[in-house]
């Protein structure tokens, strides 16, 4: 299959090719939520603050390792990261509109951003990690990844930077939280969809064994941010075994929507609660006036873009 | 004298010189306090007095 100018996710038969984490999880989650989510591209208000401010975060950062490794200095990356997240943030993350949101979102404003930006890169300024160099002498930060799994399906996805940490190579991931840190926080991330995801390509884009990934995660509360850095190790026969797990769920996925995207009512309670469940609670007839009725944008994220 | 409040409430665009630094330096001196006291801060809604930091 030649993917060289495809510029859409989707097959002309409407089933997507290539998958990313985002959409995978709701796909191995719920036939019904993927298609809200990844076909319809809708997400609650609150969780598109989640991604404004982890996106910027998580660019701001990268930034930084990039410009560091090209010989900036410590102050002159973090001006950088900061000039660039307060233009990134600029009439987004008002505290004011934030106010009613549920949840951790209502931390997630533009000062909380800035914060948390600074914190951290004074918090492991003289970091023991560092970034590795790929072959073609680049910092290995900002890397969006593509890769074929079988002739219909392709994996893609971004990954913030690999590191080289006490003598053993690991994808470096980014998390903010409103959650309290702490060893139940990093249990969540095994067995994990993104963390098995982010391995497999690093060992496959890359040529880059890794052990896993490290988990840099900072809690976002009203009057500080703290940071925790967690490991979530990954053996060649555990990403395997995701490999075919995942293939399983993509052809399942495809059938669902010749079944009309059917509900896994048995999910939507779990993970926090499915944020589409006051839709489904409702008659089908009334479902796109809730999907429409504010509490939900369209923010549809083609897993192929590159940063 | 602009706050750091007001600075956040300016378009990066119309940034002078020193703005960036001294928002950095409002996070840096909320971080400090916060390590010394264990406490919550802000370094934003409170008005800060860039004079107090150092910074004019």
């Amino acid at each position: 299959m030649d993917t060289s100018i495809a510029e859409s996710p989707f097959l002309a038969d409407g089933r997507q090719w290539a998958w990313n984490s985002s959409s995978l999880k709701p796909a191995k989650e719920c036939a019904r939520k993927y298609y809200y989510e990844v076909i319809c591209g809708y997400v609650t208000a609150e969780e598109n603050v989640n991604l404004i401010f982890g996106g910027i975060y998580a660019g701001a950062l990268e930034l930084y390792h990039s410009v560091r490794a090209a010989g900036t200095s410590h102050e002159g990356a973090v001006y950088d990261a900061v000039s660039y997240a307060l233009g990134q943030s600029w009439d987004k993350l008002d505290a004011n509109l934030l106010r009613d949101l549920p949840g951790a979102a209502r931390n997630k404003t533009r000062e909380h951003l800035i914060r948390s930006i600074v914190w951290y890169l004074d918090e492991y300024e003289n970091d023991s990690c560092s970034t590795i160099i790929l072959a073609n002498g680049d910092p290995a930060v900002e890397l969006s990844f593509k890769f074929q799994y079988s002739d219909e399906i392709w994996f893609c996805g971004h990954i913030d930077r690999l590191v080289n940490y006490a003598g053993d190579h690991y994808v470096q991931d980014q998390k903010t939280t409103g959650a309290t840190l702490g060893a139940w926080y990093f249990k969540r991330y095994n067995p994990d969809n993104q963390m098995s995801l982010y391995t497999v390509a690093a060992e496959i884009v890359w040529k880059a064994p890794v052990k896993g990934v490290m988990i840099d995660a900072a809690q976002i509360a009203v009057g500080f941010t703290r940071f925790e850095r967690g490991f979530t190790f990954r053996t060649p026969d555990q990403t395997a075994e995701w490999l075919r797990d995942a293939e399983y769920h993509i052809r399942l996925t495809w059938q669902a929507a010749e079944a009309g995207w059917p509900m896994n009512d048995s999910s939507c309670q779990k993970y926090g609660g499915c944020p589409f469940i006051d839709v489904c609670s409702k008659a089908p007839s009334v479902r796109q006036d809730y999907l429409d009725g504010g509490k939900y944008v369209k923010r549809f994220r083609n897993p192929l873009d590159v940063r | 004298m602009d706050t750091i409040a007001e600075l956040f409430a300016r378009d990066p665009l119309k940034y002078q010189e020193g703005d960036i630094e001294a928002i950095i330096e409002a996070q840096r001196e909320a971080r400090r306090l916060y390590k010394q006291s264990g406490k919550p801060v802000s370094s934003t809604k409170r008005d800060v007095d860039l004079g107090d930091l150092g910074l004019l």
